[in-house]
């Protein structure tokens, strides 16, 4: 065999290992979705342990998992993976992930969103807010435009947008995330890791039927297209010498060559975004000022404007359509700024009330996760910086909403909805971590030479990213789904309140024993519902005190995951609602009209209420 | 800025009669009173698409851009007037739905016949 033949022999083969490489990438791909699909199949949510609902995925799953990860590294090995293969393998990783819940249970989960669907229901019938009801209609944009579908979808209940609403977000938060890495100029294989990254990390839960999830979307669209169309340009000279590093067209991605007319339009796009988000959400109008001010003064946004009338739109809806929750909150308002310490215990204490191992562990996992977003995050910038480019909108894109928490406690919540935002713009940033490259830079020659100690160190590094990634989305499943236990609801849960809405009169009160029950979807100013905020009637004496007295005559709902949310968010010791359930038996008062499975429905009155239990 | 440089027309004709298709099925599915899963479809895509597009095809040949400013002009379009319809009293969502279609469809009706058919069709 003459040289030049040897040549042409090896010029072939490297043509043909990439598509053989992608030939195997796709039969994986379709084996993970077989696999997966059976092993949901075969699924059963009720076996959810502590750990939650990892714990009653079969050995199947996770070969699904293995496959998949497996795939999508090929794929990305490859760098001439067709678009729609890394598309499918994404999507199958949403569906594998977020769309857990909609496949296996028999019912849309998680208590929240019921309430959501309870706001939009008032909107849909009586086509007005009623800001007494609760604060959240202070804000409506999100439940007003949903009634307005509803009702042109013909849909009787907003129940149906619920169970695959985090699906169908957790896609939509993909667009803005591919413009944010174009932005940065990120190298194709970098976009698809942040992409990846993007769904595989997002185990924070906020994703469902709800305001902050919509409010999100808003947020990144907004951010997304004004760092692409009005990027900054010429910071560096601006800055001393020492910091020009910093400043060094990092953010300055391929930019848009938009005629003068095209940027007007953009503009007005950019203030319909930032006018929805001032009437969809509480928090979101409020970071969103500091968030385009910080770009505006380091440089990374040149227009001025958009801060300023962020800033005047989240003033002036507070003050005109939010006027009502204010007036008589002024002090929940203002009471935790600057309380860090007892905002981030509140956060981190009631998020972390642990009482067995694998509950505890799975909200270490939790903890893991949103470290590894923030370190990977680091990581990323500081190899883009030593290559000479400074991401710096990215980086206050991720570190800024954690400024929330200086702010506000949000019943505990504010680390997590800082984690939540901090999501994409951290996942686009940590893909530099793996891909530092930008599109523009030529791959170094050194990575396609042949010798065996290269081949062995592509190898490890293959190894690494498939455990590394297949420990990604299994660590999320563990920590976005470790509530099961008490946020799915079964059909016994579900016959009981289709039940008592069908029985229930106007005016009747509907109590139960902790805000944890799949209600108020319906009749949301009709009934009077028990309780109405983050307390527990954990024994007889609290129930009978503070809930059935006030409440006239009525239904008192109990069900099984009660039990189980008493127990894991309160510490309460296990069966300390079938005590209370015997106690409330035995007062001879409460009937037993309705029970299924593991939930049981009570009828009391008011007017015998008041010698109950000898008190 | 290669990508801004992309040939856009087929898209843009493509893009516009697929939204044209979409309104008159969504306006219909309302019209004859059609329920089901169809309907509902139709409802989320119109109005998570349609109230939007006419600013993104604007900038059709940037796709990634297109995509961001139609999902978010068409969702804050959405929010926005249904906000003003409850803070006004005046909730009639069938109606917004058919003065968005009644907004956009020239836009539409622009893009779906090409410059060039026009002027032919002016000539003859």
């Amino acid at each position: 065999m003459t040289s030049a033949t040897a040549t042409a022999y090896r010029d072939r083969a490297e043509v043909r290992r990439p598509a053989r490489t992608n030939r195997v990438a796709i039969v994986m791909t379709a084996a993970a979705a077989i696999t997966g699909g059976l092993a949901i199949w075969l699924v059963d949510p009720a076996r959810s342990g502590d750990a939650g609902l990892v714990t009653a995925m079969g050995p199947l799953y996770f070969v699904a998992v293995g496959l998949l990860v497996t795939a999508f590294v090929l794929a990305l090995r490859a760098d001439h993976a067709p678009g729609w293969l890394l598309s499918a393998q994404l999507a199958l990783l949403i569906v594998g992930i977020h769309g857990l819940p909609a496949l296996v249970d028999a019912h849309p989960r998680f208590f929240s969103a019921y309430l959501h669907a309870g706001f939009t229901d008032y909107i849909f019938r009586h086509g007005a807010v009623d800001p007494l009801l609760d604060a959240r209609m202070s804000w409506p944009g999100f439940f007003s435009a949903a009634a307005m579908i509803q009702r042109v979808a013909g849909l009787d209940s907003a129940l149906w947008f619920v169970r695959w609403f985090p699906v169908l977000i957790t896609a939509a938060y993909l667009a803005p995330a591919s413009l944010l890495c174009r932005s940065m100029g990120a190298s194709r294989r970098a976009r698809w890791i942040a992409l990846w990254g993007v769904v595989s990390l997002n185990w924070v839960g906020q994703d469902y039927f709800s305001p902050q999830a919509f409010a999100l979307l808003l947020y990144l669209c907004l951010v997304a297209v004004a760092l692409t169309v009005f990027p900054g340009v010429g910071v560096e000279r601006r800055l001393p010498a020492p910091l020009r590093r910093f400043a060094r067209d990092g953010d300055a991605g391929p930019t848009s060559a938009l005629d003068p007319s095209s940027r007007v339009v953009v503009w007005c796009v950019l203030v319909l975004l930032v006018g929805a988000i001032a009437v969809s959400h509480q928090l979101t109008p409020f970071l969103l000022p500091g968030v385009l001010g910080a770009l505006t003064v380091t440089g990374r946004l040149r227009v001025k404007s958009l801060a300023i009338i962020a800033a005047i739109m989240a003033i002036a809806w507070l003050s005109y359509g939010a006027s009502e929750f204010w007036k008589g909150h002024l002090d929940l308002i203002f009471s935790g700024v600057g309380d860090v310490g007892g905002n981030v215990s509140a956060g981190l204490s009631k998020r972390a009330a642990a009482v067995s191992f694998p509950r505890q562990m799975m909200l270490d996992v939790r903890i893991a996760m949103a470290a590894t977003l923030l370190i990977v995050a680091t990581i990323g910038f500081l190899r883009r910086l030593r290559r000479g480019a400074a991401h710096v909108a990215m980086l206050l894109l991720t570190f800024l909403p954690y400024l929330m928490v200086v702010a506000q406690p949000y019943g505990g919540e504010t680390l997590l909805r800082s984690t939540f935002f901090a999501l994409v713009p951290g996942a686009c940033l940590g893909a530099f971590a793996i891909a530092p490259r930008r599109t523009d830079e030529p791959s170094p020659a050194a990575a396609r030479t042949k010798s065996t100690r290269r081949r062995l160190g592509a190898f490890a590094y293959f190894l690494i990213a498939v455990v590394a990634g297949a420990g990604l989305v299994v660590a999320c499943v563990t920590a976005r789904f470790g509530n099961e236990r008490f946020e799915r609801v079964t059909t016994g849960e579900w016959d009981a309140m289709h039940w008592v809405y069908g029985h229930a009169s106007a005016g009747d009160s509907i109590v139960t024993v902790s805000r944890n029950l799949s209600w108020r979807y319906e009749g949301l100013e009709i009934f009077h519902y028990l309780p109405a905020a983050d307390e527990i009637y954990a024994d007889r004496l609290a129930l009978l005190t503070h809930a059935v007295p006030a409440s006239g005559s009525g239904f008192l709902v109990i069900t099984k995951s009660q039990a189980e949310f008493g127990t894991a968010i309160y510490g309460l010791r296990p069966g300390w609602l079938e005590s209370l359930e015997r106690a409330v038996n035995g007062t001879g008062h409460f009937d037993l009209v309705f029970s299924e499975g593991d939930a049981h429905v009570y009828r009391f009155d008011m007017g015998v209420a008041t010698t109950i239990g000898g008190r | 800025m290669a990508s801004f440089e992309q040939p856009a027309g087929i898209e843009r004709e493509w893009l516009a009669l697929a939204a044209l298709v979409l309104t008159s099925a969504s306006l219909g599915c309302n019209i004859a009173g059609i329920g089901g899963g169809a309907r509902a479809v139709l409802a989320v895509t119109f109005f998570l698409t349609i109230p939007g597009l006419p600013f993104g095809l604007r900038f059709v040949a940037d796709r990634a851009l297109t995509v961001v400013i139609v999902v978010g002009a068409s969702s804050a379009i959405t929010v926005l007037i249904s906000v003003v319809m409850v803070e006004t009293g005046v909730w009639h969502p069938l109606l917004a739905q058919a003065i968005i279609a009644a907004a956009t469809a020239p836009t539409f009706l622009r893009a779906a016949v090409p410059h060039h058919a026009r002027s032919d069709r002016g000539r003859q």
